[in-house]
């Protein structure tokens, strides 16, 4: 396998833009019309995601031990689409298809070798993790929604008892598919540590526009039946060597792998000092302050500052959550959890940037993909 | 795609062209306020048109794609007919580029489902595009509307207090006065009971019957001083009337003759200007310089 000949064919591939992953699903549907059913209605993100995750192994052909861990986890997250050991030969096919019909003469069959030894890599670790993971979990897991309460018009918080253990740590996210958005799978973080009953609460909030997070809030109803995937993402996690107090800085529902970590720390004995600074536009946004002001009440090491940044008389902060968290700091010595919609990180982070050191800031980096702003 | 002049495939930069998808989904950061910037309206529509223009191209291209890939499988056919034919003419025989990859399917199949995937995708980045709208505008209003509601809330209430606040005054004028009033009252009273005119039970001291007494009082006053006024320009018509009767009277007496009595018997009028007006042109050359 030559590397450099790998990567040269792929930048000329990659010329044509959208037309590559387009090409290479048409084909791929035609020749196995089954797999089409693994894929949402719009394949506009999944086209995007292929040709980068092939541009990712591609670049490191020389040394694809690195994307191992990456392909790893690539093959555990496809079980929970439906992904068996049969679709890999079928991808491989449509694969070279693409290549070969835009590489026209280009194409050759030590080219044709190259790529087929590579993808062959690939398929190997992902089919080798997914077998791996079907060891001691399952595909997904099928959770009922125990409660839905429509706390604000766009704004739901959901219980969920999936059908098995899911194993998770406050501040991971999880994957979530409703059965009124088939095939489109949204990242979200429980709001409780895991509980002795399996419960999960979720705060979910309608983006506008985004179609999972309409029908979970708006169309959702106990008894209906959510697919989970398992838990994901490490960097908004407490860490465990750290005995540094905290400072936490919510937007809306990034309130909630908050009130996780809250759970986390109480439960750990409560040794860390904890700020909680929660954000809305206004006050009556603040969908959960009943159960967090019973937490602070409970709590002598908590302490909850409510921000409104729109509300003109509103009683507590006025500005958005870091603006409450700047105006009490500084916080040189503390761990920082940011957690809101991407606008609203990227906010916090520039902001606190001059305080506090950027390895101390912990950001999640599983967020809602329907969430643009 | 490649120009003549272009550089070879291997010293392409690794291009990450744009999508359609990745053209409908950008965000741009929003000005400063205050800042000059575009009008949001008028860039999302752009990047909205830009997003069909690609996927349009897009198709045009592969459709040329798929002629090219029928012209070329012509050729290999015919090539291959060619060297059938030479072959048959006994030259040497040379081996056929028979291709095991050649796709199931032709491009324009794949062409056609592709170019049905894409009107999907457009269909759907529409429709959630206008609810992204839809929803993003409704919830502007909602905030100006509350913004508003409560700023017009602030306002009534600040008004209202002002309101309160001046009755209050108002009301406190009043209680002065009546304080200073009844303050008055008590002293006449304590007067009357010190002149011994009621026996001073001091409790029993009927203030109805000292209320009557007091309006009755202010009545009387109030009449006096009606009376007064009416008094007083009388009087000052009445004085006027004396003077120019006594000036009248002197020329009289040095005629000899006597004044009549028309101006005496006339009571004085309130308008002192006509009887002295009358008078005047025969008055004037009599008036002492």
């Amino acid at each position: 396998m030559d590397p450099v000949r790998l990567k040269d064919s792929w930048n000329a591939v990659t010329e044509h833009g959208d037309q590559v992953p387009l090409y290479f699903y048409s084909t791929l549907f035609l020749n196995h019309p089954e797999v089409r059913e693994l894929f949402p209605a719009s394949m506009s993100t999944q086209r995007d995601r292929l040709v980068s995750a092939l541009g990712a192994v591609v670049s490191s052909a020389d040394q694809l031990e690195a994307v191992v861990p990456v392909l790893q986890q690539l093959g555990r997250d496809h079980r929970k689409f439906g992904a068996v050991d049969t679709h890999y030969p079928a991808v491989g096919e449509a694969l070279l298809a693409t290549l070969e019909h835009f590489l026209g003469d280009l194409w050759t069959p030590e080219l044709a070798a190259d790529w087929t030894a590579a993808y062959g890599v690939v398929a190997q670790v992902m089919t080798d993790a997914a077998a791996e993971a079907a060891a001691d979990s399952p595909p997904w897991w099928d959770a009922e929604v125990i409660s839905h309460e429509q706390r604000i018009v766009d704004i739901a918080v959901i219980r969920l008892r999936p059908n098995y253990r899911l194993p998770y740590r406050p501040g991971q996210a999880i994957s979530l598919e409703t059965p009124t958005r088939p095939k489109l799978w949204r990242f979200y973080s429980p709001a409780n540590m895991p509980a002795e009953d399996g419960l999960i609460e979720l705060h979910v909030r309608s983006v506008d526009g985004g179609p999972v997070s309409g029908a979970l809030v708006q169309n959702t109803q106990p008894g209906d039946m959510l697919r989970l995937g398992p838990a994901v993402g490490e960097s908004l996690t407490l860490d465990t060597k750290s005995v540094s107090d905290l400072v936490l800085i919510a937007g809306g529902t990034g309130v909630a792998p908050m009130k996780a970590l809250i759970e986390q720390v109480a439960a750990e004995g409560g040794n860390r000092q904890v700020h909680l600074f929660w954000g809305a536009r206004w006050g009556w946004e603040l969908y959960d302050l009943e159960a967090l002001r019973a937490l602070e009440a409970e709590h002598d090491w908590l302490q909850v500052v409510t921000c409104a940044s729109v509300e003109p008389g509103f009683d507590g902060v006025r500005g958005n959550a870091v603006e409450g968290a700047l105006h009490a700091g500084p916080w040189p010595d503390h761990d920082v959890y940011v957690c809101g919609s991407p606008a609203m990180v990227r906010g916090s982070v520039d902001a606190l940037g001059a305080t506090v050191p950027r390895d101390r800031i912990h950001v999640e980096e599983f967020g809602n993909q329907e969430d643009l702003s | 795609m490649t120009t003549a002049d272009g550089p070879p495939p291997s010293a392409r930069r690794p291009v990450n062209r744009l999508t359609p998808a990745r053209v409908r989904s950008v965000q741009f950061p929003r000005a400063a306020v205050g800042r000059r910037g575009y009008s949001g309206e008028a860039v999302d529509q752009f990047v909205r048109r830009m997003a069909e223009e690609i996927t349009a191209r897009d198709a045009a291209e592969a459709n040329l794609r798929a002629q090219l890939d029928r012209v070329r499988r012509a050729l290999k056919q015919w090539q291959s007919r060619q060297l059938e034919r030479r072959s048959d003419t006994g030259t040497h025989p040379v081996v056929t580029d028979a291709d095991p990859a050649t796709p199931e399917h032709s491009v324009e199949a794949v062409n056609t489902l592709s170019q049905a995937q894409q009107q999907a995708d457009a269909y759907i980045a529409q429709a959630q595009e206008y609810c992204r709208q839809i929803t993003a505008d409704a919830r502007n209003r909602a905030d100006a509307i509350l913004c508003e509601a409560q700023e017009r809330a602030e306002a009534t209430t600040a008004q209202a207090l002002r309101t309160y606040e001046a009755r209050q005054a108002a009301l406190a004028e009043q209680e002065a006065a009546l304080a200073e009033s009844a303050r008055l009252r008590d002293e006449d009273l304590t007067r009357e009971a010190d002149r011994g005119r009621e026996p001073a039970n001091g409790v029993a001291v009927d203030l109805d019957e000292l209320d009557r007494r007091l309006n009755w009082a202010r009545t009387f006053v109030s009449a006096l001083q009606s009376v007064e006024t009416q008094l007083s320009s009388s009087r000052e018509a009445l004085s006027v009337e004396l003077d120019a009767l006594d000036r009248l009277r002197q020329p009289a007496a040095d005629a000899g003759a006597t004044a009549d009595g028309t101006s005496g018997e006339e009571p004085p009028a309130a308008d002192t200007s006509a009887p002295a007006g009358s008078a005047a042109p025969e008055l004037a050359p009599l008036q002492p310089s």
